[in-house]
């Protein structure tokens, strides 16, 4: 079992590490409509790109990095993970939020 | 801090905060919905019940494209039949040539004016005898609207090359190429032109309205634009998006709306439905009403004014709308059909008159942009039925009005 090792520097590279995978799910979700046609849905978007970054970005490098024992870099994409989450989350309330307060048509 | 946190206490956070935005949108979307149920829609019980759908082995190639003024019905799938029985006497136009009636217009003497596919050509415009012999023949570009009908027989089309801008084409009814007017735009789905009494060509290309001379001069052009915002339009690409009353309006379907001009190409209003659908069409009344198809059905008054909507009974349960154009018989009843195969008949004040479902049903009916008949038949993809006696003369019988495709409202 390798020992794991943490850092405040550990933990700031994981989290640049997180915003720079960022753009990967992004890209795969583009050339997924681009090929497939699919009509623009903001629910599945917002599905599909946060999960992605999760399960494309976040999840993978994590695993990477707390085998190789660097457990600050995983408490950093973790960190971001969350941070990004969160954000989406608060996002769909305001969204829900502004349907509500809207004319629901 | 950061770095001391227990690992296993990060992951955790880690995958609730995950787990929530996931869940977000759809819980968020299915309380938007469950509220969307409750607005009240047309279910009230029709006040009549539906006439006997005269069916026949049709699908949706099966089109009714556009009729004759001696009643025959021409399909978009290469047949026709006589307006007597639009089910049983189908038969091919022509059994040597592969042809569609998808685009086609036909004038006071049978002439059938058709732009498509032929085995010998790519798209061409061609010009038919009753008896399905060929009278001429001229190429047309990548992508070309239905071809309309000037007064004199002159034949309008608006076409464009795949790399090119947008152009209206003035053809005599000899088939002589007589002008050729750019429009602009670079759009792939062409709105076809109106024709307005006088000759006057009316045609729409990428949030512009043109009027043109039956000389191909340019009159005027103006930019369609959204009041609300002040952004330029985004204009309904179908042949119902652009159509024009007798006393000289000209209607121009938004994607959120519709906007009227007088002939001068001034605004003259704009009703904002808030749809943001790209389907619909309009159709107008013999007493000026337009009605819009804009995911429900409205119906304005000449100032633009809403007398009433209409929304079908499967709106907020299977985002059901009227995505075809509505058409409206001598007797004033308007025909429409939803994205949900919905065939409503609606009296002109707005009441449900009857209802005929595509589904659920065994067999599921696609009606299609219906069509009424000289002979008072309402023709659809999956099926005719007897409605009324005599072509309106005083409604919108069809998508394109007329024989013509004049997409213009006349005097009774």
């Amino acid at each position: 079992m390798t020992e794991g090792t943490a850092s405040r520097r550990q933990v700031v590279v994981g989290v640049v590490l997180g915003i720079l995978l960022l753009p990967l799910p992004l890209l795969l979700e583009f050339a997924y409509v681009h090929g497939t046609e699919r009509t623009l849905d903001v629910v599945f978007h917002a599905v599909v790109f946060f999960g992605a970054i999760q399960a494309l970005a976040i999840l993978p490098a994590s695993l990477c990095f707390y085998v190789a024992g660097k457990h600050g870099v995983v408490r950093g994409l973790l960190y971001f993970g969350t941070f990004a989450a969160s954000c989406n989350t608060v996002l769909w309330v305001f969204v829900y939020r502004g349907m509500f307060n809207a004319h629901i048509y | 801090m950061l770095a001391r946190m227990r690992l296993r206490t990060v992951f955790l956070v880690y995958m609730l905060s995950t787990a929530s935005a996931i869940v977000a949108p759809f819980a968020m979307t299915t309380i938007v919905n469950e509220r969307r149920k409750a607005i009240p829609v047309n279910t009230e019980p029709p006040l009549e019940s539906a006439p006997q759908l005269q069916s026949r082995s049709m699908w949706s190639g099966d089109a009714p494209a556009c009729s004759a003024p001696n009643g025959t019905i021409y399909y978009a799938n290469g047949k026709q039949s006589d307006g007597s029985d639009p089910g049983a006497n189908t038969q091919p136009f022509d059994e040597g040539i592969r042809i569609d009636f998808r685009r086609c217009a036909v004038s006071g003497d049978g002439t059938v004016y058709k732009v498509g596919l032929t085995e010998e050509a790519p798209l061409s415009l061609n010009a038919f005898e009753p008896t399905a012999q060929l009278k001429w023949s001229v190429p047309a570009q990548d992508v070309c609207s239905s071809p309309a009908l000037g007064p004199d027989g002159s034949v309008y089309v608006v076409s464009r090359t795949r790399a090119g801008t947008t152009i209206l084409t003035g053809y005599g009814a000899g088939g002589s190429k007589l002008w050729e007017t750019p429009i602009g735009g670079t759009g792939w789905y062409l709105t076809a032109p109106v024709i307005a009494a006088n000759g006057t060509i009316y045609v729409s290309a990428t949030s512009q309205l043109v009027a043109i001379e039956s000389t191909g001069r340019e009159i005027w052009r103006v930019s369609v634009q959204n009041a609300g915002s002040g952004n330029a339009s985004a204009l309904i690409a179908g042949d119902g998006g652009l159509i024009a009353g007798d006393d000289g309006r000209i209607f121009v379907q938004v994607l959120d709306g519709v906007i009227a001009f007088n002939e001068r190409g001034e605004k003259l209003w704009e009703f904002l439905a808030g749809s943001r659908d790209l389907d619909g069409g309009m159709a107008l009344g013999g007493d000026g009403t337009l009605y819009l198809a804009s995911r429900f059905l409205y119906a304005l008054d000449k100032t633009g004014k809403p007398k009433w909507d209409f929304k079908s009974e499967l709106t907020y349960t299977k985002g059901d709308y009227f995505g075809h154009q509505p058409i409206i018989a001598k007797d004033g009843t308007i025909y429409a059909n939803t994205s949900r195969d919905q065939l409503y008949a609606i009296t002109p004040d707005g009441r449900k008159k009857w209802l005929v479902s595509g589904e659920p049903s065994t067999v599921k009916r696609a009606w299609g942009q219906p069509m009424l008949t000289r002979d008072g038949m309402l023709v659809t993809n999956a099926g005719w039925f007897a409605v009324a006696t005599g072509l309106a003369t005083t409604g919108w019988p069809s998508g394109s009005h007329d024989n013509s495709n004049s997409r213009r409202q006349e005097n009774p």
